[in-house]
């Protein structure tokens, strides 16, 4: 899978990152993944396109200057301190210290975050949790002069919801068959990491093509744990064995492929909850996560990591997913109290892995359909593209700022209207450290990540160590 | 308005004359004989048939059918009145104060109608479009909303009869969507503070509602240029259409540029009202064509460009087949006949009479064209390994509610009022999480035999290893709901008549619920439960032993795969 070029292409880029060279040399002899001991990467994925703009906010007098004019509509809606908010004005902030080293800061920009993201602003000042600026599905590095000049080529469908969820998870638009997540997965279970493949891979909401390989499926687990097929009291032992039959499909005639699958998938979910339901016991999840969607759903895959002896799991991939970003209008209280129940949400989770000791072996980022326009509509925000993401763990160089955050403005060489951005780091790139962390080999990274060799692989290197 | 009228002349007229054609069908039948290509073969296939047609078969829609023929019943099933949801909402709420604060009173008219109505057909496709011109119950505090939703359900159960470009306008002007997709107070670029139109309707009118993102053969299938396929649309339109959409606000109320809700029963159920001052002025340039004028008269003209794009027909075709009968009719002639039949507005019925006011875009001919199709009605269909669809929970539920007899349908004091999310069944009606629907159209199932085929199973998407097993749950607790509780208690007046007769209670199961589809070890698995129970002679005891029989039989009917799927 290495061709000459990609391995130029590497090991030239890892010139330029401090320790990338060394890294990458060692790696390069590592053609099998490494399993030996359990980690986790997380998902978070906010549906609807969360409005990154409003995630890291300028901070220094200039910036904030030009974003102020720009967001001027939805900054005053903040102002009446909606449903108890903070208003948005620049002393309201949390300004974020500047411990930056990728050039940002060097240029005397610094950056903020909502008073609503408290305790987010703490994990990146304890070094847990870093940005990644502008980030989002590209085919290849384009700028908005390619664009105008018809040169260059851009992921398909852009703007559109579903298909960029799509494209985010699986590199293609709806219909796609697998998504990175799940192909992690592959290479993890063909390694052996895990004695119980059904459980490598699982979402806590509904189905997601990033937990899909194209051997491992994603498991989807309940909030509330294991269900169960509750029983009929008192029946015969002939009603109970066509009901089993009926709903596992044992003895039944498959030549219709549908029927066929639903008395597979139908066995498959009773299986897999029961197994999870005696591997949970009577142990319960931590009562220290909020009561929010979010909040539950970490709950439950900490749960999950808890249980990773019993049901012998060395490497799992999760994807959690929460709504109520697609911010079209009453931005300032929707995406206002959406900030605090990701930050105590996210908090709740990195404090659990820290109680179970394995704050370096849990990794967590965030993920969306799109980023959204600088220019606001009255009260809203439209469909962007890229968008700065987060994220958290004991083995992420927190208090850092990945990337790039271009200037809050119009016309830039990453602008492609209404202060919608241009991706300048993509979804492969922002997927590599987090693939060469979880134990895969360059070799099984580009095979997971077909486009990666579009980009300078090592781009984020300093991500995770 | 005066078209729209002209159309509803033409095809009353046309009616009228093909039920003088029939003969007087219900004073008369026993003297109609029908063709072939009419008459279903079998009480099976009349029961497969209304599986499709209708939320499910019961003994007298079968008998009915196999009297008088398809095309009969289709014409009586377009001439059934509309039921005014609102009006019946509204008299449920009358003196019922906490209740108004949720859905349910809106929720319960659909269950009545779906569940007990006899304009089934009317309220099969107005379902089917509601998983198209979906609006979502973000912001949740619409969903306290019961007329406002009464309302919504009104105009796409009048529009499933009408024209297709008539329901476009219905729903662009009611505020319901207007709050899902937030252009209720959406309004033009203000220069002072640099806001932009609102493009969320833009988007989604386009992508979800008509003609989707990227151009479609007449067979629905993927065209193609070089090998890549081809978007309609890029975001300058999207921009230049968002202008069209502004200027909307509720009837009743100034215009105040939020998506505020308000407690007023006349802004819930009226049209949106355009105020042109907020309406963005000049030209506005998309898919090829342009509007400039009033705020009302570029709707209309947006509206008409969106409607003559040569997609809308196997766009809306394709997903209303996927609804009905088959989930994969992307690229087939059974596709081809029902675009045309969109595109005509005409469709010959087997008894040679023709419908629809031939105006494109004529719902009528699309649903004939869809249900009577050979794909859907030949045979041969049971031997093709993809056929068919998998019935949404929901459907299912209707379904099994029918044939119980189930005459009681009050939400709140059942477990239907949380359907949505990890619970029971993972939809509830017109409640779909977002304006994606419940599962998307092209959703491919990874890890099983249809998604290693490449093909669609829309509705696999809400069958999670949790909705799964809670669907089996929540129809345990329905099927063996006790008789003394309040809302969705099955009366099973058949099924108990019948019910000391294992091998008649199972037929007859086997037929209502399956169209005859389940396989011999199902059928014994039926037989054996029933035969376990034995009936003794004491009057009330074997009351209960007949019910218990037909409760667990019934669990095992609704638990099926035979059931899980459609045919």
């Amino acid at each position: 899978m290495i061709t000459r070029r990609s391995f130029l292409k590497h090991t030239l880029a890892g010139l330029g990152v401090a320790g990338g060279f060394a890294t990458n040399l060692a790696s390069f002899n590592a053609f099998a993944a490494d399993t030996s001991e359990y980690k986790a990467l997380v998902c978070v994925f906010l549906k609807g396109g969360m409005d990154g703009h409003d995630l890291l906010i300028p901070y220094d007098l200039t910036s904030w200057g030009k974003f102020e004019a720009l967001r001027e509509p939805i900054l005053s809606a903040f102002d009446g301190a909606p449903d108890g908010l903070s208003p948005r004005r620049r002393e309201n902030l949390i300004a974020l210290s500047s411990t930056n080293s990728n050039g940002l800061v060097n240029d005397g920009r610094e950056f903020s975050l909502s008073q609503e993201m408290l305790e987010v602003a703490e994990l990146y000042h304890s070094n847990k949790m870093a940005f990644v600026g502008n980030v989002g599905p590209l085919l290849e590095p384009i700028t908005r002069q390619d664009i105008d000049n018809g040169g260059g080529s851009v992921p398909p469908r852009l703007f559109s919801h579903n298909d960029q969820q799509s494209i985010w998870q699986a590199g293609q638009p709806e219909g796609a068959s697998s998504g990175w997540g799940g192909r992690f997965g592959d290479i993890m279970q063909a390694a052996g990491a895990n004695s119980n493949a059904a459980f490598t891979a699982i979402t806590t909401r509904g189905q997601s093509i990033f937990v899909e390989g194209n051997n491992v499926n994603a498991f989807q687990l309940s909030t509330s744990g294991g269900k169960a097929i509750s029983q009929v009291s008192g029946s015969s032992s002939a009603f109970r064995e066509a009901y089993d039959n009926n709903l596992r499909g044992i003895g039944k005639d498959r030549s219709n492929l549908i029927r066929n699958d639903i008395m597979d998938m139908t066995n498959t979910a009773i299986d897999n909850n029961a197994t999870i339901r005696t591997a949970f016991g009577t142990s319960t999840g931590s009562e220290a996560f909020p009561s929010t969607s979010l909040g539950q759903q970490l709950s439950i895959v900490a749960r999950m990591i808890a249980n990773r002896d019993n049901l012998g799991m060395k490497r799992q991939i999760f994807i959690v997913g929460d709504t109520g970003y697609d911010t079209h209008s009453n931005q300032a209280s929707e995406l206002g109290l959406k900030h605090i129940e990701i930050s105590q949400a996210m908090n709740a989770f990195y404090n659990e892995t820290v109680a179970m000791g394995l704050e370096n072996n849990v990794t967590t980022f965030t993920a969306s359909d799109f980023g959204r326009s600088l220019v606001p509509n009255v009260s809203g925000t439209d469909h962007g593209w890229g968008n700065h993401h987060m994220v958290m763990g004991g083995a992420v160089n927190g208090g850092n700022i990945f990337g790039n955050v271009p200037e809050a403005e119009i016309g830039h060489d990453y602008e492609v209207g209404r202060g919608r951005l241009i991706p300048q780091t993509s979804v492969e790139q922002y997927a590599y450290p987090l693939a060469r962390w979880f134990g895969l080999s360059l070799s099984e990274t580009q095979e997971s990540l077909p486009n990666l060799d579009s980009f300078d692989a090592t781009a984020l290197a300093g991500l995770l160590s | 308005m005066r078209k729209e009228t002209l159309f509803n002349l033409i095809r009353l007229t046309v009616l009228a004359l093909m039920l003088s054609s029939c003969g007087g069908a219900s004073s008369d039948k026993a003297t109609i004989v029908l063709s072939e290509e009419d008459k279903p073969p079998s009480d099976e296939e009349a029961a497969a048939f209304l599986m499709q047609a209708t939320f499910g078969p019961t003994e007298s829609s079968i008998s009915e059918l196999q009297q008088i023929g398809y095309s009969a019943w289709m014409i009586a099933q377009f001439n059934q009145p509309v039921a005014d949801m609102v009006e019946e909402t509204r008299a449920l709420s009358v003196g019922t104060t906490s209740n108004l604060k949720f859905n349910y009173h809106s929720l319960e008219v659909f269950y009545k109608l779906a569940i007990s109505g006899s304009d089934q057909l009317r309220q099969r496709a107005a379902f089917a479009l509601s998983e198209i011109f979906v609006t979502s119950t973000i912001p949740s505090a619409i969903i306290r909303k019961s007329l406002l939703h009464a309302s919504y359900k009104q105009i796409i159960q009048e529009g499933a009869f009408g024209n297709f470009r008539d329901l476009m306008e219905e729903v662009t002007y009611h505020p319901l969507m207007g709050v899902s997709l937030t252009y209720i107070g959406n309004q033009k670029a203000n220069p002072d503070t640099g806001s932009a139109p609102d493009e969320n309707y833009a988007r989604e009118i386009l992508q979800l509602f008509t003609i989707g993102l990227t151009e479609l053969n007449e067979d629905g299938s993927v065209k193609k240029s070089g090998g890549s396929e081809i978007e309609i649309y890029d975001n300058d339109d999207i921009t230049e259409l968002a202008k069209v959409f502004t200027g909307l606000y509720w009837a009743n109320k100034s215009f105040d540029g939020r998506v505020t809700l308000h407690n007023d029963e006349e802004s819930d159920t009226s049209r949106l009202v355009m105020h042109d001052e907020y309406h963005s002025e000049g030209s506005k340039s998309f898919l090829g064509g342009q509007v400039e004028g009033s705020g009302d008269e570029d709707i209309s003209g947006a509206l008409d460009i969106i409607f003559n794009h040569a997609n809308v027909a196997p766009f809306i075709c394709t997903q209303l087949i996927q609804r009905l009968t088959y989930s994969n009719p992307h690229g087939s002639s059974y596709t081809s006949r029902c675009v045309n039949a969109f595109n005509t507005g005409l469709y010959t019925l087997p008894n040679g009479t023709v419908i629809g006011t031939g105006e494109r875009g004529d719902l009528p001919p699309v649903w004939a064209a869809i249900l009577l199709d050979d794909t859907a009605r030949s045979l041969d269909r049971y031997n093709q390994e993809d056929y068919g669809k998998a019935r949404e929970p929901i459907i299912g539920f209707i379904h099994w509610a029918r044939v119980s007899d189930v005459n009681d349908f009050d939400v709140d004091e059942t477990t239907l009022r949380g359907t949505l999310g990890d619970d029971d069944f993972g939809q509830t009606p017109y409640q779909s999480p977002s304006v994606f629907n419940f599962f998307r159209p092209g959703y491919v199932p990874a890890g099983t035999s249809m998604g290693d085929l490449n093909k669609v199973v829309p509705e696999f998407q809400v069958m999670t290893s949790t909705i799964l097993v809670n669907y089996a749950n929540t129809m345990k607790s329905f099927t063996t709901r006790a008789s003394d509780e309040i809302g969705f208690v099955p009366h099973y007046t058949k099924e108990l008549a019948l019910a000391a007769d294992p091998e008649a209670l199972t037929n007859h199961i086997n037929l209502l619920m399956t169209a005859g589809r389940m396989d011999e070890h199902t059928l014994e698995g039926i037989r054996n439960t029933l035969n376990a129970i034995e009936l003794p002679d004491e009057s009330a005891s074997r009351s209960d032993a007949l019910l218990e029989r037909v409760r667990l039989a019934m669990l095992l009917a609704v638990t099926s795969s035979e059931f899980r799927m459609q045919f």
